[in-house]
């Protein structure tokens, strides 16, 4: 479909806005509630770690507290007995079940002066409390390292973590703090005492620690060897700069170098112990040990949750938009409906069909006002429509009248020229140029008998059929009353007391007639109102019939008219006019007039009628211009060429 | 194209005809001549010193008054005509049926003979 229906694309952009702004939206939660949830995680995780260090610190203080009492306790007392040195270190096994085991390492000959060792050992074994001599020659003490190391620093401190094959056979970090007494005068270390914490038991209070699915942590020592760790492999076998080494991870290193420094802090590092998203590492020191805990948050899952609520979100936004797509698409065909009836009603009203209905609707807004000046329209244009059909038809009427009107005024005057190819001692020539509203003229030629011709030039008053009417009645009765021997006068007094007859309205004729004699040139005539013929002599001489002899015919039946003659010379012409010529008008309002029709007929002399006539209505024409013809032009010219024999 | 003012000189009504008295504007002086003839006016003067033109339409009108003027008694005298116009007159014998005046005051003289 190429036009896009109203509703789709108000749907479309209504939704594509909804949709961005949505996206805007969406996006910035995204990036805040991810920062949210790091920064929560990175608060738990710290608490977790701190709270971690803290059990743990407080288990390796414990240690120390015990091996510091035991250590002053030895210290107080130099001569103790073996049984009670035993029985002492055994009870304190028993009554503190978060250490391993203790020991008091006595320096060569010291305890007894025939013994190289005595370094007694108690240690948890199951429920009960076991107890052995570790000193012998195939575990020389002096030579390992929790006890060499404090010796020789002059100073307690933690081992490192190490198995011990010794006695409990298990993962084992030691306590060892030196015994003091005075020997000549100066302090001389006398034992070691070494307290044994179970990594196992570490292990248990880290391995606690559960975040999220794949959340864990793990201690370090200060050398950064992993004391606990879920891979227990790693234990005391890999230390943080291996693994870093090992996975190729200058982040971890980095942070393995801040932990065994005593730092603390968060670092991003790759997982190693299964694929996924990079963790959130958070780590803090124990200062009583130098070691460090380490909690490590996958962030895909510390993510998760947050993740969840935005695919929610996003099928919460997306119902809400095929909810609001349906509710557009409803209200958008509430408003293009109606639209679309009026549409289509103007169409069919377009192509015609006046009478159809434009709907009616039952709601008032915008739509039923455009359907009100539809309908107005509507009517309008029905009413406009039947006036000008109305108008036409009176403009037909009127126009086919006037045709009928000139039909009738062309259809009875001679047009046939030149008339009377049979006396070539006359010319004859006439013209009848019919105005748009005819007004009547007429004008006629005939001979009455062989020597004798009449001719005649009339103008009815009025226009139209009535005009062209009396001027067929007019010239009717000019052939029907013109016998032999008749005058002028006596012609035209028969026609007006016809015409007389029954003219209520008072139309009028002005009417010139003359019946020249072709033997003598002797030319009678009755002006019965009528504009005065012109008459060219041969010499170029201008004159005019002067007489006139009453007024126009039929309106009153009982005038007198009189008669005139004039004795035409070889080659005189006698010009019959209407006042169509004099009085044509210019578009400045001005008349031609009588001046200007005597110029051209001077222009003229000597000419044959038929270029008179040519001149005299070409003048007036150019004279006329581009205004309407406001009246009938009617020319006619009799020349008389010689005498007839 | 054409106005017309109608002026009463007591029992003497007045039309002034002012512009071209043409087919176009013939009715509407038919029309108020009809009127002042219905309404009883039988002593009349047509002032024509402001007609520019007149036609055979024209003529007519004023014959028809004539007429009717005539067969009650009554007088219609015309007065002001325009060299042109008067030509036209004169050419049709008009001037002998009808009472031509030069001017209003001249034409008021017809009905001091005609009546009293």
């Amino acid at each position: 479909m190429k036009i896009k229906s109203l509703s789709f694309k108000l749907s479309l952009y209504i939704l594509t806005t909804v949709s961005v702004t949505f996206v805007v939206i969406f996006l910035f939660n995204l990036s805040e509630s991810r920062k949210d949830a790091l920064e929560n995680m990175k608060r738990e995780s710290y608490y977790i770690s701190q709270s971690t260090a803290y059990r743990i610190e407080s288990v390796l203080r414990g240690a120390e507290e015990i091996a510091f009492n035991l250590a002053r306790l030895l210290e107080k007392q130099p001569g103790i007995s073996q049984m009670q040195l035993e029985e002492r270190i055994k009870t304190l096994v028993f009554a503190n079940p978060e250490i391993f085991g203790c020991c008091v390492a006595y320096e060569p000959y010291s305890f007894f002066r025939d013994s190289l060792y005595y370094a007694p050992y108690a240690f948890h074994s199951g429920d009960t409390v076991s107890f052995m001599q570790i000193g012998n020659d195939s575990y020389n003490y002096f030579y390992l390292d929790w006890y060499q190391i404090p010796r020789e620093l002059n100073q307690p401190l933690w081992s490192e973590p190490y198995f011990d094959a010794n006695a409990g056979n298990i993962m084992m970090a030691t306590y060892s703090a030196p015994i003091w007494h005075v020997r000549n005068g100066k302090p001389e270390i006398l034992a070691i005492v070494t307290i044994d914490i179970d990594l196992q038991y570490l292990s248990r209070m880290v391995s606690d620690i559960r975040i999220f699915d794949h959340g864990y942590a793990f201690l370090v020592s200060k050398q950064g060897t992993f004391i606990t760790h879920p891979v227990k492999d790693f234990i005391s076998n890999e230390t943080v700069f291996t693994l870093a080494e090992e996975y190729n991870q200058p982040y971890l290193r980095e942070a393995g170098r801040d932990m065994i420094s005593g730092g603390s802090g968060y670092q991003e590092v790759e997982p190693v112990t299964r694929k996924g998203d990079k963790y959130l590492m958070t780590y803090m020191p124990i200062p009583a040990s130098g070691w460090s805990v380490a909690v490590l948050i996958p962030k895909d899952e510390l993510y998760a949750p947050v993740y969840r609520l935005q695919r929610l979100m996003i099928a919460l936004a997306a119902a809400g938009l095929f909810l609001l797509l349906v509710l557009i698409s409803a209200i958008a065909r509430r408003l293009t409906n109606p639209v679309k009836e009026l549409a289509e009603a103007a169409h069919e009203i377009g192509s015609g069909n006046l009478e159809h209905k434009v709907p009616q609707f039952s709601f008032h807004n915008e739509i039923t006002d455009l359907a009100n000046s539809f309908r107005k329209m509507q009517t309008d244009l029905r009413i406009h429509i039947a006036a000008i059909s109305d108008a036409t038809a009176a403009r037909e009427k009127i126009e086919s009248e006037l045709k009928i009107a000139r039909d009738i005024q062309q259809g009875i005057v001679p047009k046939v020229f030149p008339p009377f190819a049979d006396h070539p001692e006359i010319d004859l020539h006439a013209v009848l140029d019919s105005a748009r509203e005819v007004g009547g003229d007429l004008y006629d030629f005939f001979f009455i008998d062989d020597v004798h011709l009449c001719f005649a030039v009339g103008d009815v008053s009025g226009k139209g059929i009535p005009a062209s009417l009396l001027m067929a009645i007019t010239r009717t009765l000019l052939r029907a009353r013109t016998a032999p021997d008749m005058k002028p006068c006596q012609i035209t007094s028969s026609i007006n007391i016809e015409l007389c007859r029954e003219n209520d309205n008072a139309m009028f004729v002005t009417f010139f007639i003359g019946i020249v004699n072709l033997k003598t040139g002797q030319l009678d005539y009755c002006n019965a109102g009528h504009n005065r013929p012109w008459m060219l002599d041969s010499n170029g001489a201008i004159s005019q019939l002067p007489q006139t002899h009453g007024t126009p015919l039929g309106l009153f039946d009982d005038m007198k008219y009189g008669c005139s003659s004039v004795v035409l010379g070889k080659g005189s012409s006698v010009v019959l006019y209407t006042d169509g010529v004099t009085e044509a008008m210019n578009s400045q309002g001005e008349l031609f007039g009588d001046e200007q029709l005597i110029e051209a007929l001077r222009a003229c002399n000597g000419a044959p009628p038929k270029q008179i006539i040519s001149e005299v209505y070409g003048q007036t024409k150019k004279f006329v211009g581009i205004a309407p013809q406001s009246d009938d032009i009617t020319l006619l010219v009799f020349q008389l060429l010689d005498y007839k024999k | 194209m054409m106005q017309l003012i109608t002026s009463d000189l007591n029992k003497i009504k007045s039309v002034a005809i002012l512009g071209r008295l043409d087919t176009t504007t013939y009715p509407s002086l038919e029309e108020c001549l009809n009127q002042l003839f219905a309404t009883g006016t039988r002593q009349l003067v047509i002032d024509c010193s402001q007609m520019d033109y007149v036609s055979s339409s024209g003529l007519r009108v004023f014959l028809m008054m004539l007429k009717k003027m005539k067969s009650e008694n009554g007088t219609l005298v015309i007065c002001g005509l325009q060299a042109p116009i008067h030509n036209v007159f004169e050419i049709s014998g008009f001037l002998s049926i009808f009472n031509i005046a030069p001017d209003v005051e001249k034409a008021l003289g017809f009905f001091d003979q005609t009546k009293d």
